[in-house]
């Protein structure tokens, strides 16, 4: 296959999916957006993300972007990445189990007026499902991302985002633009000049 | 009247000071912002307020509730989304069909709202806007009014801030502003609807003559914390003199004097009601009547209604003085129940001037004296004469003129220190045991109806006054107890009930061992017996008195009448 070709058929499968996702997703990116809001403005949580490799850079992007800023400047949202202290994974990987990675944290910091973004493409990595399953518990508000079949974490997210792709790279790729997507309407409502209709 | 309160910002730039909770409840001294204007409302007569809840609304639902225990009736009106003040405003919108306050949740405007609403209601306005006036304009917008007091313009940042009217936060609205905001949806009232109003000159600006507390950033909320700690808590103690007639008593009974005229000559006595109010936030009033051990807790700007009991005389004042403000009232006196003394009339008019002073007004004596008459003698109608107010209020050994226009003047008999000391010596005061209450009303009643067969006696007991006095003034305490006694004679002969076999004996043994005269105080019955005695013959009149069950006051000349004795804020 010539370069090109292959660089369009990505592209071309990129925009087939994300076009995909539009259809299906759509009413569960309002809900999760939703829910964030509801959370911060009538709660007072904080947001908890997390996923592994590609999906821990996903979870690490959307609350980046909830804490710091979308696109205005505006007050911060309590938004948080379970996956970006080194220390505190290894720790807790040598002395516990890499599969309580999420959990122990969540455990540690999640209080019932917080939420939960948990990124998996597949819906069963271990250390996602025993965080969401941590959460539960405590009766936190929880949303999944991951890919056409769901696995375990769909069943187990009060709002399961399941992007309409078997393919990790397209799913992954979707997960970042539904998180600006959903980042831009939680600040769009909450501070934005006209806010947004719902 | 019903009020908005917008509790639903964010409090962006207070944000780094206040984080857990909506800016509306950032503490200060304990309670949240918030409650301070409720209560700034609810002594306004707002007694139905709704709060127009966003960011962390729960917070204030949970610490409010329906409001009974902060003495109005709270409604909210929550909003899943940020609207601004506009959005807001249209989103409580089934709460109001009257005209009502609107609040900013972060200003507190310490003011009189009536002037707000009569202005509001003269000009039949659709929106007037509560104006401060201050130093420097800075950021907020300046407010430019036309002639009418319709508003000109707002420049929003003018580029040199100068000393100019602002908005203060405060509106007053008729309902038709609800047509001026299409729907529930992000807008502002200040910077979308208030412009527009104001280009069809539909908006009115009416200034309040206070500045405001706003506690939107940190460095204000510093100076709001300052402010109410420093306002937070008024203690006021007053206190009171309680008096002795000399002569004249009866002839002060308006419906005698209102006719002929009244003249009685009498002394006050270091002898004191206190009263000492500590004002606060609740909206109750409690008075504890610490001699009685009896406490009684009254919800304020209620008219209290009367029982007979001995509440009454303090409810009355209440009914009177409309306190704007929550206290804990505690009141005592050093004098013995049923002494003639004049006690109600002392402890009235200590109650007055605290009260008073709670408020920071001062009338002067003679208006306190007024008022302590009217709620006696007019509100709770208790019959009686109008001296013994006047003596407390007063203070001071006086002459007492009761002009039949109606008039009182009161003049102060000038004696030296030498001489007041000879009085104290030679004057005692006895307690023979409370008056009862069912024979003051029949000695009143038949002193009335005998007013006309009484007149020469009165005149004779109006005449006394004047040789008591120039007795007192030349020192000479053997013929001032002489016309003590004359005064009793005269008297008893205006009623039967004035004294019965055991005053009369305890005032003949007084006689008996050496005393010049005497005289039974008050409107007679019972109470203090006041025996002038030269200072020899004291120890024999105090023994036998003793053995008839008097016991001895002390007696010193009070020179301050009603008076404040303390009053820290």
């Amino acid at each position: 296959m010539k370069v090109k070709k292959y660089i369009e058929e990505s592209f071309l499968e990129n925009i087939r999916s994300e076009r995909e996702a539009l259809r299906i997703c759509w009413p569960k990116i309002v809900e999760a957006s939703r829910a964030i809001i509801d959370c911060y403005y009538k709660h007072g949580g904080s947001v908890f993300t997390f996923g592994n490799g590609g999906s821990a850079t996903n979870a690490e992007h959307v609350a980046e972007e909830l804490l710091n800023r979308f696109k205005n400047y505006r007050i911060p949202i309590s938004a948080y990445a379970l996956t970006s202290q080194p220390a505190i994974i290894t720790g807790i990987a040598n002395d516990f189990g890499f599969e309580k990675i999420f959990s122990r944290q969540l455990e540690a910091l999640a209080t019932p007026k917080d939420l939960i973004m948990a990124f998996s493409t597949s819906g069963n990595s271990q250390n996602v499902i025993n965080g969401v399953s941590l959460v539960k518990t405590r009766g936190i508000k929880t949303i999944g991302f991951t890919g056409k079949n769901g696995g375990e974490l769909a069943t187990l997210t009060d709002i399961a985002i399941k992007v309409p792709s078997d393919d990790t790279a397209r799913i992954q790729e979707a997960h970042t633009l539904i998180g600006h997507v959903i980042c831009g309407m939680v600040e769009e409502t909450l501070f934005g000049e006209e806010g947004l209709e719902w | 009247m019903k009020a908005l309160i917008l509790a639903g910002g964010f409090g962006t730039r207070l944000k780094e000071v206040i984080s857990d909770r909506p800016k509306v409840m950032a503490p200060i001294g304990g309670k949240p912002f918030l409650e301070y204007i409720i209560q700034l409302l609810r002594r306004n007569g707002f007694s139905e307020v709704v709060i127009s809840l966003g960011y962390l609304g729960d917070y204030v639902k949970a610490y409010f509730g329906n409001g009974s225990n902060f003495g109005v009736k709270i409604e909210y009106a929550v909003e899943d989304f940020p609207l601004g003040t506009g959005g807001a405003l249209k989103n409580a919108e089934k709460f109001f069909k009257e005209p009502f306050l609107v609040v900013n949740g972060d200003t507190y405007l310490e003011a009189d709202f009536s002037r707000l609403v009569s202005f509001h209601n003269d000009k039949k306005s659709l929106a007037t806007i509560a104006l401060a006036e201050v130093a420097n304009t800075g950021e907020s917008g300046l407010v430019s009014r036309l002639k009418s007091g319709k508003i000109k313009s707002f420049k929003e940042k003018p580029k040199d801030s100068k000393k100019g009217f602002v908005n203060a936060g405060y509106y007053f609205f008729s309902p038709k502003i609800f047509k001026h905001i299409p729907s529930v949806k992000r807008l502002s009232l200040e910077k979308i609807v208030f412009p527009k109003l104001v280009k069809s000159r539909l908006i009115y600006g009416v200034s309040m003559n206070v500045g405001f507390l706003d506690i939107g950033k940190p460095e204000s909320y510093e100076k709001a914390k300052i402010y109410f700690q420093k306002r937070k808590v008024i203690v006021i103690e007053s206190k009171a003199p309680v008096r002795i007639s000399f002569a004249g008593g009866g002839t002060d009974l308006p419906e005698h004097f209102l006719k002929f005229g009244g003249r009685v000559l009498s002394g006050s006595i270091a002898t004191y009601a206190n009263v000492k109010i500590k004002t606060n936030d609740e909206p109750f009033i409690k008075i504890n009547l610490k001699d009685y051990r009896r406490e009684e807790i009254y919800q304020l700007g209620k008219i209290l209604p009367y029982d007979g009991g001995v509440f009454d005389l303090f409810k009355a004042v209440v009914n009177r003085m409309e306190p704007n403000t929550g206290m804990d009232v505690e009141v005592w006196g050093s004098f013995p129940a049923g002494s003639g003394l004049g006690s109600s009339s002392a402890v009235c008019a200590a109650f007055i001037l605290a009260i008073l002073k709670s408020k920071g007004e001062d009338l002067g004596k003679e208006e306190i004296a007024k008022m302590t008459v009217e709620i006696e003698r007019n509100i709770l109608k208790i019959p009686g004469g109008w001296q013994d107010q006047y003596a407390s209020v007063f203070g001071g050994i006086n002459l007492i003129d009761f002009l039949s226009g109606g008039k009182v003047r009161v003049k102060p008999l000038k004696i030296s220190g030498r001489l007041k000391l000879k009085f104290e010596k030679n004057l005692m005061l006895f307690y023979i045991g409370a008056k009862r209450s069912e024979k003051e009303q029949q000695i009143y009643l038949r002193r009335k109806i005998g007013l006309t067969k009484n007149q020469e006696n009165f005149a004779v007991l109006k005449k006394l006054t004047a040789v008591a006095a120039d007795f007192m003034k030349t020192g000479d305490v053997k013929s001032f107890g002489e016309i003590l006694g004359e005064d009793w004679n005269v008297k008893k002969l205006t009623s039967k009930e004035v004294s019965d076999a055991r005053i009369d004996g305890l005032y003949n043994t007084a006689l008996k061992y050496g005393a010049y005269g005497g005289k039974l105080l008050g409107a007679g019955g019972g109470g203090c017996l006041l025996i002038c005695a030269r200072e020899k013959s004291h120890q024999a009149i105090v023994r036998n008195l003793k053995k008839g069950g008097a016991i001895r006051l002390p007696l010193v000349f009070d020179f301050d009448g009603v008076q404040v004795t303390s009053n820290e804020s």
